[in-house]
């Protein structure tokens, strides 16, 4: 039991395929999942917030953003470190890379953060990066939480490039856009930069929001037992990697690193205890007389600092039936065939926000209500709203709105996987 | 080979479960010698969701037209597309037939909640307390309902001309349909699969 901590596991939507005379596409779900092991001891957190304290977030949301960290703050322990930069148009360390231990004092601290100035957040991820840096070790869970609501003026290179140096130093970017009017497209460079050690970028909607989501990076992070992982995929002669999807925790579009003509790579970066990674891999495979095959040999590869193992592996074979029997053929697994309509709507509905982009209102459109049929399909009814309205507004010629815009963006994402309850700091009724 | 997409004509390589150019279900077409559907019969693409979308009832729907079927079909009636030979495999569909009136609320932990109406025309929802005499219909107490922050009287679930609806009875920590907060003392329409959120407790509305 104390060695079987990362569970290893292949499924492929259909496990017998059709003897054809062309090739053929198949579908493979790869889960990475650490079970078990690992529970008492944690690994200790690096993490830095750093946020918007401009002039725009007076009022509700500088007074939520404040008492979510708060709330992060008092479940850290003395192993933990946190740092916390807040900038406008300058930036200024307000918590210096530190242990957790006066966690009253670090929360005085939070109630100071007041709004004022403008925009530069170039300046507040430096800042954060170089706190971060201070106590970087393999043997830590880091990430950097980014927290704006508006519009950073002209550094917007300088934030990828520090974006990219922390995926270097395999540190996390998790960067929240709060309301409306923040830049999307930088968010998503800024998540894109460091997606293979799980960085990503979220919307919140609501000031009232930014607890839960900080909890759930939290809990994210509390959560974390193996880190540095990698999935190497090894295919047989004739078989080709097609697309790569991560669907868990959330959705993206991995892409891939070819080791060689028939080995691809895809870091997975940090593993989360009972959640894991699950990949979704399409092969395109090549005719075969019936009989059961080898397609891949799947090797996953990890550390877990807490226990000094480094480098540990686990491999599966991918085995197929081709068979004659077309009723046997047909048989899709659910679960599998799930994800992959997930994956679906999140491509259709990032091809429609491309496509809509671009300037081509009929293909975004058509794009929009077709991945409102799989929405619908998959029981996702106010999203599949949401995609409509988005298409009738592109169709009148309104164009689409901001809020439809991003819910689709960061609320596709999430189709594998809804964000967590509330935490459980809940105030008893009446 | 490959399979011709029923909705837009797009060539997919065998295999393929969704159409690479629209997304459209494709696991139940990929019969390598069916027949395939001249493009000009076709109607026009439509990716305009439609209820029938969702409500597959008794025989096939054709993927192409929305048209209903009966079940040994093999080619829709209304527009020659080539028909799924069996209905896609276990793909979670939403319940077909609109309700009797029965539904449950089923908890993160898949314990299942009855929504017994019987002759009521509404059912409390809340935490059962002997000491303020508050014994509501449905009673979250075994649960989780006091840890989560559910009121005593937390909101209503009523039944009325075929729709089901929720009000919130101004609980202290609110009632979250999904995802929002509703505001309290209005009925809100209730569907099936809806989240709620009471306090922290998270249910799933399902009709039976």
């Amino acid at each position: 039991m104390m060695e079987q901590v990362v569970k290893l596991q292949c499924t492929l939507a259909r496990d017998r395929v059709l003897a054809t005379q062309s090739p053929q596409l198949c579908y493979l779900l790869i889960e990475v999942i650490p079970v078990g092991a690992g529970e008492g001891e944690r690994m200790p957190l690096n993490l830095s917030f750093v946020l918007d304290r401009s002039g725009s977030m007076a009022g509700e949301k500088i007074e939520k953003l404040r008492e979510a960290v708060k709330l992060v703050i008092e479940q850290l322990e003395p192993s933990d470190i946190i740092s916390i930069v807040i900038f406008d148009d300058r930036a200024e360390v307000l918590v210096p890379s530190q242990h957790a231990t006066d966690i009253n004092g670090l929360k005085r601290l939070v109630d100071r953060i007041t709004d004022r100035g403008g925009t530069e957040m170039s300046k507040g991820m430096r800042l954060g990066l170089s706190e971060l840096r201070k106590n970087i070790s393999p043997a830590m869970v880091s990430r950097m939480v980014l927290l704006t609501d508006g519009q950073t003026f002209g550094d917007e290179d300088e934030c990828v490039r520090i974006a990219k140096e922390c995926q270097e130093l395999g540190i996390p970017v998790v960067a929240f856009g709060l309301g409306e009017d923040w830049n999307e497209e930088l968010l998503d460079e800024i998540a894109e930069a460091t997606k293979y050690s799980g960085g990503f970028s979220e919307f919140i909607s609501e000031p009232s929001q930014i607890l839960t989501h900080f909890q759930d990076v939290l809990r994210s992070m509390k959560g974390t037992v193996a880190k540095n992982a990698y999935l190497t995929l090894r295919l047989v002669q004739g078989v080709s990697p097609r697309q790569v999807w991560r669907v868990l925790p959330l959705i993206s579009n991995l892409g891939y690193q070819p080791l060689s003509d028939r080995d691809v790579q895809v870091s997975l970066g940090d593993l989360e205890r009972d959640i894991g990674q699950a990949v979704l891999v399409e092969l395109t495979i090549p005719p075969k007389p019936p009989g059961r095959y080898r397609l891949a040999q799947a090797e996953v590869s990890y550390d877990i600092p807490s226990k000094n193992v480094f480098g540990e592996k686990m491999r599966s074979d991918i085995i197929v039936e081709y068979t004659a029997d077309e009723a046997a053929a047909k048989q899709v697994n659910a679960r599998v065939m799930n994800f992959v309509e997930k994956a679906t709507a999140f491509r259709l509905q990032t091809q429609a926000l491309q496509a809509a982009k671009a300037g081509d209102y009929q293909r975004a459109t058509q794009l929009l209500r077709q991945s409102a049929t799989r929405l619908l399909n998959l029981g996702e009814r106010e999203l599949a709203t949401v995609a409509l309205e988005e298409a009738r507004r592109l169709e009148q010629g309104e164009g689409m709105s901001s809020t439809g815009t991003k819910r689709l963006r960061y609320e596709t994402q999430r189709l594998t996987r809804q964000l967590p309850r509330e935490g459980d700091e809940r105030s008893q009724s009446e | 080979m490959g399979i011709r997409c029923p909705q837009c004509g797009t060539e997919n390589i065998d295999g393929a479960l969704f159409c690479d150019e629209c997304g459209a279900e494709l696991s139940g077409v990929a019969v390598p010698q069916a027949p395939q559907v001249p493009k000009e019969e076709q109607a026009a693409p439509q990716g305009v969701p439609s209820a029938e979308v969702e409500q597959v009832a008794v025989g096939k729907v054709c993927q192409n037209c929305g048209h209903q079927n009966p079940q040994d079909a093999s080619f829709c009636e209304n527009c020659g597309a080539a028909l799924p030979e069996a209905p896609a495999a276990e793909v979670a569909q939403p319940p077909v037939a609109p309700p009797a009136v029965a539904a449950k609320l089923v908890t993160d932990e898949g314990v299942e909640i009855e929504l017994n109406f019987g002759t009521k025309s509404e059912l409390l929802i809340g935490r059962a307390d002997p000491v303020s005499r508050v014994f509501p219909d449905v009673d979250l107490t075994p649960h989780g309902g006091y840890e989560a922050g559910v009121s005593r009287k937390h909101c209503i679930i009523r039944y009325a001309n075929g729709q089901f609806t929720v009000e919130d009875l101004e609980s202290t920590n609110g009632t979250k349909l999904n995802g929002k907060f509703i505001q309290p003392k209005v009925p809100h329409q209730l569907n099936d699969g809806d989240e709620l959120v009471l306090g922290a407790l998270r249910l799933r509305f399902l009709l039976r």
